[in-house]
């Protein structure tokens, strides 16, 4: 019997822990293929988890029994992706900026890649505008992730991208940002290279990105 | 000679602060609009457009006694009366009395969550969402491990104090989220400078941004 995987993208939104779990197993036993379970069951899930939040349907508390859904599917899946995955798709490092303590979608975001098989650095919470520059100099990442919650913190992305440029590696990593107040129009205007939405279409945009280069 | 010579468009979270500044001027108008629609952004925007329109007929001058609010105000088209609003983050700032404070505090004790008595009086405060909104939702082990989560990363939770009534009670309440949350409780003295403003004005440039007629307010105009 193979598994539905809109019933593993909708135990998703809807926040069934345990369901999820014997879903993605099941799936698992019956063959499907780890990265179809991914790409096509849990990233969908998260991203109706993203859209349902902006619109007001779902609240916190309800996005974060998603997360955590999300979090122990991946906990069972992660193991049958590794077999190859991890890292296949290229290195990420994430984090959010100075000034600012929030992590939620951040965390979730890093989740979502690590899934799609990136090796991710997460760089934390509150990271002054140089060690993002450190850690792209370090890592030497494909994708580098910012994320804000305040207006008062937003402009450090677009600083980072200007200190990225000034050490003369912003051309070899393509840079990704999100967070509540984060439009399309702020990622134009302080030169990213994409703006997600929420976590859950992050990974699908970066994909979409890197096939259009 | 329209009927008002100035219409204050405000969220109802700032209400009992702006009436106790507002004195019943007879040319000055308030109008109120309910509290949760930051949470619903685009609502927001669209709502906020509506009552504008509307109000535009019958005023002089439009300040709306709001912030960027997750981008609700941004995207508004000014009518032909333009478009004053406070050039702040969210209604935080308001019951500071203006950025410069909330920046100085942000920084001074960095991870604060901010109570007022209105916040408290309509359950937003961590406790009050955990068992008035998350609860029924999730219950409650799941509504408390998530507030857990969301405010995981604060240090303080902090009472500004507005000089309301019951001043002692509101005190309370946030020491007591403080205490089961694990997190410091702090009191800062709010200040009723910039919703003074928004009503009196001046409109400088430094508090507020202004719209032209016809034209749209913009994110970039609240940034600094």
């Amino acid at each position: 019997m193979s598994i539905d995987l809109e019933k593993i993208s909708e135990a998703i939104t809807k926040g069934q822990i345990e369901q999820l779990q014997e879903m993605t197993t099941q799936a698992l036993d019956t063959d499907t293929d780890p990265g179809v379970i991914l790409n096509k069951g849990l990233l969908p899930g998260m991203d109706k988890v993203g859209q349902l939040w902006r619109e007001g349907e779902m609240f916190m508390p309800e996005v974060l029994r998603s997360a955590k859904a999300m979090s122990k599917a991946m906990e069972i899946l992660r193991p049958r992706l590794s077999e190859g995955d991890l890292g296949s798709a290229g290195k990420m490092v994430i984090g959010t900026v100075a000034g600012d303590l929030h992590d939620i979608g951040k965390d979730l975001a890093g989740m979502m890649f690590e899934g799609a098989g990136y090796e991710v650095i997460n760089i934390g919470i509150d990271q002054p505008n140089e060690a993002f520059v450190e850690a792209a100099m370090k890592h030497k990442p494909d994708v580098l992730g910012m994320s804000a919650l305040l207006t008062t913190t937003m402009p450090r992305m677009g600083e980072v991208i200007n200190s990225l440029k000034e050490s003369g590696v912003r051309d070899q990593m393509a840079v990704i940002i999100g967070g509540a107040p984060v439009t399309q129009e702020f990622a134009d205007e302080i030169g990213a290279d994409l703006y997600a939405p929420n976590a859950g279409s992050a990974v699908d945009l970066t994909k979409k990105y890197f096939a259009q280069q | 000679m329209k009927k008002y010579n100035k219409t204050i468009i405000a969220c109802r979270s700032v209400k009992t602060e702006l009436e106790k500044v507002y004195n019943n001027q007879q040319n000055i108008k308030l109008v109120f609009m309910p509290q949760n629609l930051h949470r619903n952004p685009e609502k927001l925007t669209i709502r906020l457009q509506e009552t504008i329109d509307k109000e535009a007929e019958l005023t002089d001058a439009i300040v709306l006694g709001y912030g960027l609010c997750s981008n609700g105000t941004a995207g508004l088209k000014a009518p032909s009366t333009g478009l004053i609003i406070p050039k702040i983050h969210d209604c935080i700032t308001l019951y500071l009395g203006g950025e410069r404070n909330y920046t100085r505090l942000f920084h001074q004790y960095p991870g604060t969550y901010f109570l007022t008595p209105n916040w408290i009086d309509n359950k937003k405060d961590p406790l009050g969402l955990v068992e008035n909104e998350y609860k029924q939702r999730v219950g409650f082990e799941m509504a408390k491990e998530a507030m857990e989560t969301e405010i995981k990363n604060y240090n303080y939770i902090a009472f500004i104090n507005n000089k309301s009534e019951h001043e002692d009670y509101y005190r309370q309440r946030t020491q007591e989220n403080a205490e089961y949350f694990n997190k410091d409780f702090v009191e800062f003295e709010g200040s009723m400078d910039l919703l003074t403003k928004i009503i009196e004005g001046p409109y400088d440039n430094e508090n507020f941004v202004k719209v032209n007629p016809n034209e749209f307010s913009k994110q970039s105009q609240f940034l600094k």
